[in-house]
């Protein structure tokens, strides 16, 4: 009975399909349109371009849209000046320590931005290590940290190795021969890299810069750490808390986000040793190296208030487990149906790659507000669920590439042979092709893990109370006082903690694969 | 399009990959305008001697000399010898006509020069018009032909083939083969082929180097290296062949008699031996399945040589018939010609296989 077999394996798949299909819909596709239609429709729900029109004729949103952007080019620019040269080392030459070069690179990703924001204030910032030095001994100090100057030197040493894993990937897949082939035809050095080399790993540089650019204006605990406000994200934060989720000129900003959407090393490591020294600090202002220290940091975020590190480790692995078997199910369909509606399936879990965590976050506040979700009592956002909700939604795209890469790998013969031998679709899926994407399985969660337990953007709009923060925000909170400041450096070390232990992980089981790990 | 065609010479080259010596004291003279072809299993080194006369490679020991010069230091720019790769390698981020002028580009050819020069090697592979098309666009084989088009087209002093042909389907492999005959025979460019492929080597080169594990172990033309293999290796890897060991138990009358361990008596002439010297020697020797005639059990033969079996398998190839026969033990394989409208022998048949003594080849004495 073929006919019927085929038609419920369909069946199958084609509710799979649509159950993905309604639940992405729901928390990616619907709330990124509804903040869309709030910005385009007036009092009457008619469609207006008033919005935007007042934003540009805003100067200080000009400014802000004009900053934005700026910085975001800045990033991308020194970040590549760092990442270029890096990567192609990393891929092109065999040399001692390059496993350290290579761990090292990837280190600034396991610190938050704003983090680092601090950390890099008490180093360079105007009464930091540097300028304090400076003045000793020159009498004269340098304004790293100030406004846009600060902001863009912040970022482009913590995404520069976005830029970089992207080049090195697409550096290291440049089949040997093409360069080998130019080599023989009397083509060498420089203009070997201009004519073969540059064009070939353009498609990974393009994409490491882009998700540095879309990273860089969507970032929002930066620019607050560092108190320049003159940017988009901040405007969308401060409109929406401060005016409350009914103003439009947040909604306006939102989209307009999505619209536009050795030194180095030792400088990109340099906020990783503030953190690190300030977390066993008691007091540190004013001063090169901390006057006091301490273990009352630690005792505060372990004992007196454990909820920050608990929620983090709650939220992130629930998060983490939700995008395995997402990831897991969405590449299946992807690979190995042909159901119609896949090509959208696709689109739609890759789209929170384009949408900023801000823009996320006001699209869910607008959507569930309203309705009280069922057996909570309570709206969705007044529960940690959707912290939960919006850290899935956001990392589903690393584990759907992660789950599609590893299948990729698996042919379909190898599942057709077990079926062939008697083995059902289920068990096939169970004793093959499980056991053979498990690998991808892992390393997708923990990049999901990795990346959500330093989430802000999202993570700020969303907590409903102080105590049902993650570490991100916990951290957020101490850094506004400065006798916090410690305590927050501590949580920092445990992110960190956390963060080099998922990277670590995933090194082990990506092998020399790990910088395709973060492509996107 | 007349080319320049080199003279190569490899002395002593050692190439060593960690502990392992890829390739080890190889020395080679290459004259002007041959075809010469590094014949031997995957990992046995011919790949790391191309490249290392390509000057990707610098060999650990020994010299490169092309022209008579030293090139040992010489980048591979600069060497003036044309690679075909195995997967083509051409560049996907430009059309066909930018590939195959990528090399006089290089070599600041003047604009005019470079277009008529493109299309006149566009048009030697039969691929005009597809000057505007991306690689990606091209079938296997016409990819192959570009390629081949953007070495040619530089007139380089010598042509390096990297298996070129593998990545075809058979037909077009064969094909591809006569092409690239006549082609170098026309050019008369000096040609160093590398490849695992036995009927490829024997088919195109003017001489062979049987490689394995880092060494050549014969070198000769084709019929040489077929017809007098001198090491085990050879025997086996080029061609089929029914391998014996056995001890010379009577010589004399320009014969050699020779028992073999299964117990079977054969003779060879010893003209062509003359590795072996007397009674009692230990020798390895090889009949080829086509030497092999088959005749019904009660037949009658002018040949010497006659061992009588049982057919245990036959595989119909056409224009041959391959079968299998067993001997006190040991199996013989025998090819005979279609022997058209004739009824053919099947499996348990009892069957004479005859040969002359000359179709004996000794391998060692």
């Amino acid at each position: 009975m073929p006919v019927a077999f085929s038609k419920r394996v369909d069946w199958w798949q084609g509710a799979t399909m649509a159950a993905l299909l309604v639940l992405l819909v729901l928390f990616i596709l619907y709330p990124v349109v509804r903040v869309l239609s709030v910005s385009l429709s007036n009092e009457e729900g008619r469609l207006t371009f008033l919005h935007f029109a007042n934003f540009f004729r805003r100067p200080l949103f000009r400014e802000a849209l004009w900053n934005s952007l700026w910085s975001g080019l800045l990033v991308v620019f020194f970040g590549s000046l760092m990442a270029v040269p890096l990567a192609y080392f990393s891929a092109r030459y065999e040399f001692r320590g390059k496993i350290l070069l290579q761990t090292l690179a990837t280190l600034p990703l396991v610190i938050p931005p704003f983090v680092g924001a601090v950390a890099l204030q008490l180093i360079l910032g105007r009464s930091g290590m540097v300028n304090l030095l400076l003045m000793r001994w020159f009498d004269w100090s340098i304004p790293f940290m100030e406004g846009l100057t600060g902001v863009v030197l912040v970022q482009t040493l913590h995404y520069f190795p976005f830029i970089m894993l992207n080049t090195a990937v697409s550096l290291s897949n440049i089949d040997p021969s093409m360069e080998e082939m130019a080599q023989n035809m009397g083509c060498h050095g420089l203009r070997l890299f201009r004519r073969i080399t540059l064009p070939l790993m353009l498609p990974g540089f393009m994409a490491g810069s882009l998700l540095t650019f879309i990273r860089a204006i969507d970032d929002l605990g930066t620019p607050l750490m560092l108190n320049y406000k003159n940017l988009l994200a901040p405007q969308a934060y401060l409109r929406i808390t401060t005016v409350g989720i009914d103003d439009v000129d947040g909604y306006a900003i939102c989209v307009i986000l999505v619209i536009f959407s050795g030194l180095i090393l030792g400088l990109s490591l340099l906020p990783h040793m503030g953190i690190f020294l300030l977390s066993f600090s008691k007091v540190w202002s004013f001063s090169i190296l901390p006057t006091t220290y301490t273990l009352d940091n630690y005792t505060e975020i372990f004992f007196r208030a454990p909820h920050f590190v608990k929620n983090t480790l709650l939220y992130t692995l629930l998060a983490a487990s939700f995008d395995v078997l997402l990831g897991a199910a969405i590449a299946f369909l992807l690979l190995r149906s042909r159901l119609w509606g896949r090509n959208l399936l696709d689109a739609i879990a890759t789209l929170p790659l384009a949408i900023p965590g801000v823009v996320l976050a006001v699209g869910y506040l607008r959507v569930f507000h309203g309705w009280d979700f069922p057996g909570a009592g309570a709206p969705l956002t007044s529960t940690w669920l959707i912290l939960v909700i919006a850290y899935t939604m956001r990392r589903l795209p690393y584990t759907v590439r992660a789950c599609y890469a590893a299948l990729q790998q698996v042919h379909v013969s190898l599942e057709e042979s077990a079926q062939n031998l008697g083995a059902s679709r289920l068990t096939t899926f169970y004793k093959i092709t499980l056991p053979l994407i498990a690998g991808g399985l892992v390393a997708g969660g923990l990049i999901a893990f990795i990346t959500s337990c330093v989430e802000l953007s999202a993570t700020i709009m969303l907590v409903p109370r102080i105590e049902l923060g993650p570490i991100s925000y916990g951290i957020y909170i101490y850094m506004q006082s400065a006798l916090g400041r410690g305590a927050g450096a501590a949580l920092g070390v445990v992110a960190i903690l956390l963060v080099s232990l998922g990277t670590y992980l995933t090194h082990r089981i990506f092998g020399a694969r790990a910088g395709s790990a973060f492509r996107v | 399009m007349l080319m320049r065609a080199a003279d190569i010479r490899l002395e002593n080259i050692s190439k060593r990959y960690g502990d392992l010596w890829a390739v080890r004291q190889i020395t080679l003279h290459i004259e002007r305008g041959e075809f010469f072809t590094f014949l031997g299993p995957s990992g046995c080194g011919k790949s790391t001697l191309l490249r290392t006369i390509a000057g990707f490679l610098i060999p650990d020991e020994g010299t490169v000399y092309l022209d008579g010069a030293p090139v040992n230091h010489v980048p591979p720019w600069e060497r003036d010898v044309g690679m075909v790769f195995q997967n083509y390698a051409l560049w996907p981020h430009m059309t066909v006509f930018e590939n195959v002028a990528f090399g006089l580009r290089e070599r600041k050819i003047p604009r005019d020069e470079i277009k008529d020069r493109v299309l006149q090697a566009l048009n030697q592979v039969d691929l005009k018009g597809t000057e505007g098309r991306r690689p990606s666009q091209l079938s296997g084989g016409q990819q192959q032909r570009i390629a081949l088009a953007r070495t040619l087209v530089i007139q380089p002093r010598a042509l390096l083939l990297d298996e070129p042909l593998s990545n075809l389907d058979a037909k077009l492999r064969a094909e591809m083969r006569i092409e690239l005959l006549k082609l170098q025979r026309d050019l008369g460019i000096t040609t160093i082929y590398v490849t695992h492929d036995q009927e490829e080597a024997l088919a195109l080169s003017t001489r062979i180097a049987v490689m394995e594990s880092g060494r050549v172990v014969q070198e000769g033309g084709p019929r040489e290296i077929y017809e007098q293999p001198r090491e085990k290796f050879v025997a086996e890897f080029v061609g089929k062949s029914n391998l014996f060991s056995g001890t010379a138990v009577r010589a004399g009358d320009g014969m050699i008699e020779i028992e073999t361990e299964e117990g079977l008596r054969i003779q060879t002439s010893s003209a062509a031996q003359s590795c072996v010297s007397g009674a009692g020697e230990r020798v390895l020797f090889n009949i080829r399945p086509e030497a092999i005639e088959l005749l019904g059990a009660g037949e009658k033969s002018t040949r010497i040589n006659r061992i009588s079996g049982k057919v245990t398998a036959s595989a119909y190839q056409g224009s041959f018939i391959e079968y299998e026969i067993e001997s006190r033990g040991r199996s013989i394989k025998a090819n005979v010609i279609n022997p058209k409208g004739k009824p053919l022998f099947q499996r348990g048949d009892e069957v004479a296989m005859v040969f002359d003594p000359e179709d004996v080849g000794v391998i060692r004495g």
